[in-house]
């Protein structure tokens, strides 16, 4: 079983049936949806972003953390703005680090993660050494508000 | 020295909450071990040989009073008495139970200490010269920049999950006390014509099994560029470091695969991207950074010339003590006191739990609150006025921290080795102990002069023994110990690494053959000026080739 879990609680998968790099690449058409695998280059695909809105980014494992690049890339470099989704190992001690990097959409397999998601139980962060990406404006009320910090 | 902020007491204590959750979750089994390993590591929780091992930061090496103090309850109350200083600045207790390691760290939060990102593949515990803020050749104090990497790096969410650790120094002094070339981003400050501070950036050093000296990537990155030019590294590195091999998984084999011309340009080209983005460090910011580690106001002591004069003529082993142990101070009435953990037959780096809080109590009498970890293992006492060095030696000398041997031989890096750890193959600690006893003349260390022995138990060399003059590297060889010597290799501002001699010898061997390295450098050295490794440097492996395995067995 798997759900599609968003910043404020679980949600409906709405989103379009995406499609691997290779098979996207060979034949883009009117495609609007694409999985990237950790190790893809998103100089192939940079071409066709513009008519991209919704970008899959796999996590085999969970301590393979390139995706969170990725994410950086496609907000920062190339001004991404459609919906970024996780996929794959995706764990609890995880989740508030994938919607810090531009992830809107975690697809969630693991029992125990969706448990702890449906009842709000996991501890959270509500203080940041770091932008979030693609970049907020909330500096702490607490302490210092020094420019790499940030608070909920 | 840097205080939490309220910020920083709240984000340390959802770090704790954080991890009582994840043991709480580890014991019911919702996560598995494979899952919890790297989350215990990015809370300094190893499994070693026997036990748990419990890593502490001690973030570039800077501690006070109070905070040494809850270190000594730490080691008398949830471990065996004693606690053990690293070459990373770090604090590590062997024993403690890992249901105990929650409350710990909650203990160590009250003093603002963690124990966040002292292992697993993120970026570690940031270290800098131990020296700092007191040394008379730095260009600044380079600690500010430390924390504020500190900081910056603490629980990212780009960067929790590397392909492996990543370790930073910054040295500010052309001397180079913190082996800024053996680290992964290594930054030396320095300032450009216009007399702004910047940093040289070089990447790619490291240890391990493939040991590389670092490259320079860029001759000068501007203090606004510090956090964007390191966010760039980190970045090309996430992305391209390899993931198929733990063993060349470090930056060091993604600058040497890539190629530092190509590496660099990846790094440029991600740069240019952030470098104008919220990345940009304030002056204002390292401003109210800095403030924190204002020197403390010092008062003239000019007695203290006469003190020391006096004290010279009564007591020769003080005097010794003075002038091996005790460094120059931006203020002429002031020293920089090193505190050997390394006396003679002693376990490298280990402090007790009374030892702990007796240089607490001396930090607070005589050194202005302020206490250091060196890389080397030993502690400092950075501002402690010349006329109280008498009192401090008299003390230090009852509880055996008033070793005169600070930089010579018996001064040894040491890691844990098989006495206590997972991954070794041979020990460390009895090999350090058995140079250590047979060197035990403290005469004979002031004549052979500055010789630094690093010992590691295995291959991935937490000993420095790569860059130690002498380095000494334990492997298993059918069953036995053996230890494989090389010599002239420094991890100062001439970084290099050293070169095997020749087959290794066992552990039985060892003290008498490194004797005979040591008696072959006195014998032909040109003065006492030219120090073991010069000589090394000059002549080469072949004296001691010669020396080892006789002349003919040598020429076949």
């Amino acid at each position: 079983m798997s759900a599609i879990y968003a910043r404020g609680g679980f949600i409906a998968d709405t989103m379009p049936e995406p499609v691997g790099l290779i098979d996207f690449l060979a034949a883009p058409g009117n495609r609007t949806s694409v999985v990237l695998e950790p190790a893809s280059r998103l100089q192939d695909l940079e071409p066709f972003l513009g008519q991209v809105a919704f970008i899959t980014i796999k996590f085999p494992k969970f301590n393979d953390g390139r995706g969170y690049s990725l994410a950086a890339r496609l907000r920062l470099h190339h001004g991404f703005k459609g919906v970024l989704r996780a996929t794959g190992e995706v764990l609890t001690d995880q989740v508030q680090h994938f919607f810090r990097q531009g992830f809107d959409e975690l697809e969630i397999t693991h029992a125990p993660t969706l448990a702890r998601l449906a009842t709000a139980t996991a501890p959270a962060y509500a203080h940041f050494m770091q932008a979030d990406i693609p970049g907020s404006e909330a500096p702490p009320q607490t302490g210092h508000a020094y420019s790499w910090r940030r608070a909920n | 020295m840097y205080r939490y902020d309220e910020f920083d007491h709240a984000f340390v204590a959802a770090r704790v909450a954080e991890f009582g959750d994840q043991v709480a979750r580890r014991v019911s089994g919702d996560i598995t071990e494979d899952q919890f390993k790297p989350l215990r590591l990015m809370n300094g929780v190893y499994l070693q040989l026997h036990a748990y091992m419990l890593r502490i930061a001690i973030p570039y090496g800077t501690l006070n009073a109070t905070q040494m103090r809850r270190l000594a309850h730490i080691a008398r109350v949830y471990d065996k008495g004693y606690g053990h200083f690293t070459t990373r600045q770090n604090i590590q207790f062997n024993w403690p139970a890992l249901s105990d390691t929650p409350a710990i760290l909650a203990q160590l939060a009250e003093v603002e200490m963690h124990a966040i990102q002292t292992s697993g593949n993120c970026i570690r515990n940031v270290t800098a010269d131990h020296f700092a803020g007191a040394s008379v050749d730095e260009i600044a104090d380079p600690r500010p920049y430390a924390e504020i990497l500190r900081q910056w790096s603490s629980i990212h969410p780009e960067f929790s999950y590397l392909p492996r650790k990543f370790k930073i120094a910054v040295t500010a002094s052309e001397a180079d006390r913190a082996a800024i070339q053996v680290h992964d981003i290594g930054l030396k400050l320095k300032r450009n014509q216009n007399g702004e501070i910047g940093f040289a950036v070089y990447v790619g050093g490291g240890q391990g099994r493939t040991p590389m000296v670092a490259k320079l990537v860029s001759e000068f990155v501007a203090e606004r560029d510090l956090l964007s030019f390191t966010t760039a590294i980190m970045r090309v590195y996430n992305l391209y470091g390899r993931r198929d091999n733990k063993y060349k998984a470090r930056v060091k084999i993604l600058v040497h695969e890539l190629g530092l011309e190509a590496f660099k340009r990846e790094v440029e080209a991600e740069w240019a991207v952030i470098r104008n983005s919220e990345l940009v460090l304030p002056a204002a910011d390292v401003a109210a950074i800095q403030a924190y580690f204002a020197p403390p106001v010092l008062p003239d002591r000019p007695e203290g010339l006469l003190a020391l004069a006096d004290a010279f003529q009564s007591d020769a082993h003080f005097k010794a003590w003075v002038r091996q142990n005790c460094n120059e101070h931006v203020h002429p009435d002031y020293a920089i006191v090193t505190i050997s953990l390394k006396a003679i037959g002693a376990i490298p780096g280990d402090a007790s739990d009374v030892q702990m809080d007796v240089v607490a109590d001396l930090a607070e009498k005589f050194g202005h609150d302020e206490i250091r970890v060196s890389h080397e293992q030993n502690l400092v006492l950075p501002h402690v006025a010349k006329a109280d060095l008498p009192a401090l030696y008299a003390m230090l000398a009852e509880h055996e921290l008033a070793t005169s041997n600070a930089g010579l031989i018996t001064d040894i890096i040491a890691c844990p080795g098989l006495d206590y750890c997972a991954l070794a193959t041979a020990r460390s600690i009895p090999i350090a102990q058995a140079i250590s006893n047979r060197f035990a003349s403290l005469e004979h260390q002031r004549d052979i002069g500055e010789l630094k022995v690093k010992i590691s138990g295995c291959i991935n060399a937490c000993g420095h023994h790569h860059v130690g003059h002498i380095g000494i590297l334990g492997i298993e060889k059918r069953g036995e110990e053996h230890y494989q010597v090389s010599l002239g290799g420094a991890a100062d501002a001439d970084t290099a690494v050293g070169e095997i001699v020749g087959p290794g010898f066992s552990a039985e061997e060892l003290p008498e053959k490194i004797e005979v390295i040591v008696d072959t450098y006195l014998a032909a050295r040109t003065s006492k000026d030219e120090r073991f490794v010069d000589y090394v440097r000059r002549a080469g492996l072949e004296p001691f080739k010669i020396a080892l395995y006789g002349q003919e067995e040598y020429t076949i």
